[in-house]
């Protein structure tokens, strides 16, 4: 690939509910704050990609109701409607084909508008499993219990990635779930999908992220006029498994280790536990946080290799298909501020990680 | 050349913030009926679970590996798949969680079940197994509607009994 690279980064705080936004202004929250961030005014971004799920929004072609929000009149726009970390690759695809130097990519959720589980249901596969109603918690459940049937990590571990999640995001203002909790108050919290119990199965947060891309050209004159570090992008990969539940071995990382591999090859990593500083992944579960981490290379024990979701991750902030673009943007910003050199950022679409999206970051 | 007209003052704008907002919310649902054809692979297991209160699945003439539920083409090797073969009805439990199908719904316990002569599983529930019996790998058996009440659909399978 080509390298490209990020300019900037913002995203809202992610909370259960604002009611004083509408979808589309929470979009221009965020799209406002990086043209103020970066410098850069609508005339100079060539094209965008919205990310947006027309079930959450409850209309359809949702990409079209944020088009002023974005600015993309009079533009090539278009949409994802996954997670939004697979925007990476469309932009990244957008730029490299050489007809756009600038690309802005905008994702937006606002959980608290409609019923996320009753949503995640119409994902199902309408003859098999639709009908019994599962949600996506039930997944989630269910791929807990294969992970620990594993035996490789114990079910306190589960609860410690958890209440680490929490402890990490109190060092983040934009983070919906903060605290101090132990290991052992989580294992006694309300279940969710048993073994899963509260705060180990992400939010549903409002909330929004922006990132605005450019070809490696603008992005250094872009630096040199600000003073800022280039961030490239340096790899992005991605993957679809086996969709229906019982297809794949849900307790195994799937198709994730074979992204990372293509990733970590695109940009040259060949020892990711020490060359990646910081990672951030979609982490729907605690059972991810730790399953992911084995889906990239690295050591079940939190504490080596890269920081891992430094943030408190998907676990204390899941703001819909924004959730995925959230990881981009916070390792950009680790990046930028000069906490590292090579980042990690991860998201998923499909229930438990049916497709896994990679993209590797380095600041020049 | 006349002068060009000179603009009226404006009223000075006033800031969006120092506005007071009534918080507004407009509430709506969206009901819109569907159709699915279940198509020749789905639909051939749900007549065949109907008709007979058997589950079928797919063969792989390649790896011989068995979809359950049956997919038309063999997933690790992308072969069409067309032999059909009985499965079950007993199988092994391969996971299970108790969860509610909506937040204000009892809970229920849903299962992957993987049926003996096949490869992949199934999901479904979990019937009446007491907690203290569950593990992965616990036997279980399919527990079919009788005849009169199955019409061609996946909970014509009621769930899954301990053996
Ligand atoms: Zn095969």
């Amino acid at each position: 690939m080509q390298p490209v690279a990020i300019l900037g980064a913002a995203q809202t705080r992610h909370v259960a509910r604002r009611d004083d936004a509408c979808y589309s202004e929470l979009a221009f929250e965020v799209v406002a704050a990086l043209l103020a961030e970066t410098g850069f005014t609508h005339p100079r971004i060539d094209t965008v990609i919205t990310v947006s799920s027309d079930f959450s929004d409850g209309r359809t072609i949702s990409d079209m109701a944020v088009q002023d929000a974005v600015g993309a009149a009079g533009k090539s726009s278009s949409k994802v409607s996954m997670d939004g970390a697979f925007a990476l690759a469309y932009a990244a695809a957008r730029l490299t084909c050489g007809r756009y130097r600038t690309c802005l990519v905008v994702a937006h959720a606002k959980a608290s508008e409609g019923r996320p589980r009753e949503i995640s249901r119409a994902a199902f596969d309408p003859f098999f499993e639709r009908p019994l109603g599962p949600t996506d918690h039930v997944a989630l459940g269910l791929q807990a219990r294969r992970f620990l049937a594993r035996g490789t990590v114990t079910r306190e571990a589960v609860a410690l990635a958890a209440a680490r999640a929490l402890a990490y995001a109190n060092g983040n203002p934009n983070a919906h779930w903060r605290g101090a909790l132990s290991s052992r108050e989580i294992q006694l919290g309300p279940p969710v999908a048993d073994p899963l119990h509260r705060f180990e199965v992400a939010p549903d947060s409002d909330g929004a992220c922006a990132l605005l891309l450019a070809d490696l050209d603008t992005a250094r004159a872009h630096a040199a006029a600000r003073g800022v570090p280039v961030i490239r992008l340096d790899a992005v990969a991605c993957a679809t498994d086996r969709h229906g539940l019982g297809d794949r071995d849900l307790g195994l990382p799937g198709v994730l280790p074979q992204v990372a591999r293509a990733a970590y090859a695109q940009a040259g990593i060949t020892d990711p536990v020490r060359e990646i500083d910081v990672a951030e992944v979609y982490d729907a579960s605690a059972v991810q946080t730790l399953l992911w981490r084995e889906g990239v290379g690295l050591p079940v024990d939190l504490l080596a290799g890269p920081a891992w979701n430094p943030s408190g991750g998907a676990l204390c902030a899941q703001p819909g298909f924004a959730t995925g673009l959230v990881r981009v943007a916070e390792v950009w910003r680790r990046l930028a501020a000069g906490e590292g050199r090579t980042g990690l950022a991860h998201g998923m679409t499909g229930f438990v990680g049916q497709a896994h999206c990679v993209g590797i970051l380095r600041r020049a | 050349m006349p002068p060009d007209p000179v603009p009226a003052p404006l009223a000075a704008p006033v800031p969006i913030a120092a506005l007071t907002i009534e918080p507004r919310a407009v509430e709506g649902r969206i009901r819109i009926p569907y159709r699915w054809p279940a198509g020749r692979t789905a639909g051939a297991f749900l007549a065949r679970l109907r008709d007979e209160g058997r589950l079928y699945g797919l063969r792989c003439p390649r790896c011989k590996q068995v979809a359950v539920p049956p997919r038309p083409r063999c997933l690790a090797c992308r072969v069409p798949s067309e032999d059909w073969v009985a499965v079950g009805p007993e199988g092994e439990l391969l996971s299970w969680t108790t969860a509610p199908a909506a937040p204000a719904r009892p809970a229920e316990v849903w299962a992957l079940v993987r049926l003996d002569g096949a490869d992949t599983a199934l999901f479904h529930r979990l019937l009446d197994v007491p907690p203290d019996r569950l593990r992965v790998g616990l036997r279980v058996r399919a527990d079919v509607a009788s005849p009169t009440v199955r019409r061609g659909a996946i909970t014509d399978l009621i769930g899954f009994c301990a053996v």
